[in-house]
């Protein structure tokens, strides 16, 4: 009797896993959107909407958990102070043509100040969501590497839409991800 | 054939005579003439002498530092070594450049991690500031040393070589052509001294004209990341190196 409720078991599960997955692989979970900005090329097949310039800017969109809940002001304080503790120097919003990367000052051996702290660009997207956007230096094998995070809170998600690419490669192409990241669309909300 | 023999032979023995006469005055003048009492004599290097005079104190100057002028100022070489720990080398090798060249200074040489600049003396101080306001000024050493000597044996060697040329020119006028010859290659090694001389008293006068500084510059490693931990976990994953590998 034990044995046979055993298998049942087991087949049972078997049956629901199958299901599951069968349901899972067939229904795509909505994914944010948003327009593609100049110069880059989205990857169509990746289940996240991500996209590349041909000298290797990145740009990536995910959804983290609000947990604990904050709001948009609260996680733009929490990640300028991680980063900028991390060694992470703030940029400012927009980079002009002629910018050059700016350089902590060395005020005593071994103390680095940081260089002039840049606030985050807060901006509305055209669909009426909240969002803010801030912009490091950061070292990378030897090269200075721009690194970009806009945050958008809503509810229980958080999405972020993170870039990276190097300095030079990524300076000409600051004001067009800033102008993409307006067109931000977070998937509609499951009824 | 014996007549023209007894006919030349007086005259060769004059001109052999008078060449002897003329190339012992010659060693003779050479001799002397290489004490600075007897260069003193020609007018040509005299003048010579003032206007070495002029030049040197025109180049002393700036290189006494912020000393009064009641006094004429002696010429004085400074060097400063410096080394200089930096965030990015390239940029503050092209800040100190274009600061020394602001300041009326050029470069000597220009290497990675090194900068070698002539400055004029009274602008030094404020090159120095411009380099250390780059990073951390690591070491820094100034010397001076005193020209004066150097210059003033430098010139009165060059002032008796004129005054020996002066003399020596003066031969040619009622000389044969063999002493004529015997002059004019004396001359020629003489003069190929005073430029020797010339061109060493360019340099001393550059010394003291420009002072030398020499800038090393250190990279720090100051801009390494650092692995902070957040109490928020998906913070944790913002991060630029996880987002290359993980794209």
């Amino acid at each position: 009797m034990v044995g046979l409720s055993c298998h049942g078991v087991r087949v049972a599960s078997a049956l629901v896993l199958g299901a599951c997955l069968l349901v899972g692989c067939s229904s795509k979970p909505a994914q944010p959107t948003m327009d593609d900005p100049k110069g880059f090329v989205r990857f169509e097949k990746s289940h996240v909407p991500k996209w590349i310039t041909p000298d290797g800017v990145r740009l990536k969109v995910r959804r983290v958990d609000n947990d604990p809940r904050g709001d948009l002001p609260f996680w733009m304080d929490a990640m300028a102070r991680h980063l900028d503790q991390r060694g992470y120097v703030r940029l400012p919003a927009t980079l002009g043509k002629d910018a050059t990367p700016p350089r902590p000052r060395l005020e005593r051996e071994g103390d680095v100040t940081e260089a002039k702290v840049a606030a985050p660009r807060c901006f509305d997207t055209v669909a009426g969501l909240r969002g803010c956007q801030a912009t490091w230096l950061v070292p990378r094998q030897g090269e200075d590497w721009v690194m970009t995070v806009a945050v958008y809170v809503r509810g229980d998600d958080i999405y972020l839409v993170e870039g990276a690419g190097p300095w030079q490669a990524w300076r000409p192409r600051h004001d067009d991800v800033s102008a993409a990241l307006r067109s931000f669309r977070p998937p509609a909300r499951e009824r | 054939m014996t007549r023209a023999r007894r006919s030349a032979g007086p005259v060769v023995g004059v001109l052999v005579g008078r060449s002897f006469a003329v190339l012992l005055a010659v060693l003779l003048v050479a001799l002397l003439g290489a004490s600075p009492a007897a260069a003193a004599e020609g007018d040509t290097s005299k003048a010579a002498a003032a206007a070495d005079d002029a030049a040197a104190n025109g180049g002393a100057d700036g290189a006494a530092g912020a000393a009064p002028s009641a006094k004429p100022r002696r010429p004085t070489a400074l060097s400063l070594r410096m080394t200089v720990q930096v965030i990015a080398p390239d940029e503050a090798r092209a800040a100190i450049r274009k600061a020394a060249e602001a300041l009326g200074g050029h470069v000597h040489l220009e290497a990675n991690r090194q900068l070698q600049l002539r400055v004029p003396p009274e602008k030094l101080s404020a090159v120095t500031a411009a380099a250390a306001g780059q990073g951390i000024v690591l070491d820094k050493a100034l010397s001076r040393s005193d020209r004066t000597e150097a210059i003033y044996q430098l010139e009165a060697r060059l002032r008796s070589k004129v005054g020996v040329l002066v003399r020596m020119r003066r031969f040619l006028a009622d000389s044969d052509v063999q002493a004529t010859l015997q002059v004019e290659r004396t001359l020629s090694g003489l003069i190929a001294e005073i430029e020797a001389v010339k061109g060493q008293l360019r340099v001393e006068r550059d010394k003291a004209r420009f002072a030398r500084l020499d800038v090393s510059l250190s990279a720090a490693a100051t801009q390494k990341l650092r692995y902070v931990r957040s109490p928020f976990p998906w913070l944790n994953s913002v991060d630029v190196e996880q987002l290359v590998r993980r794209f």
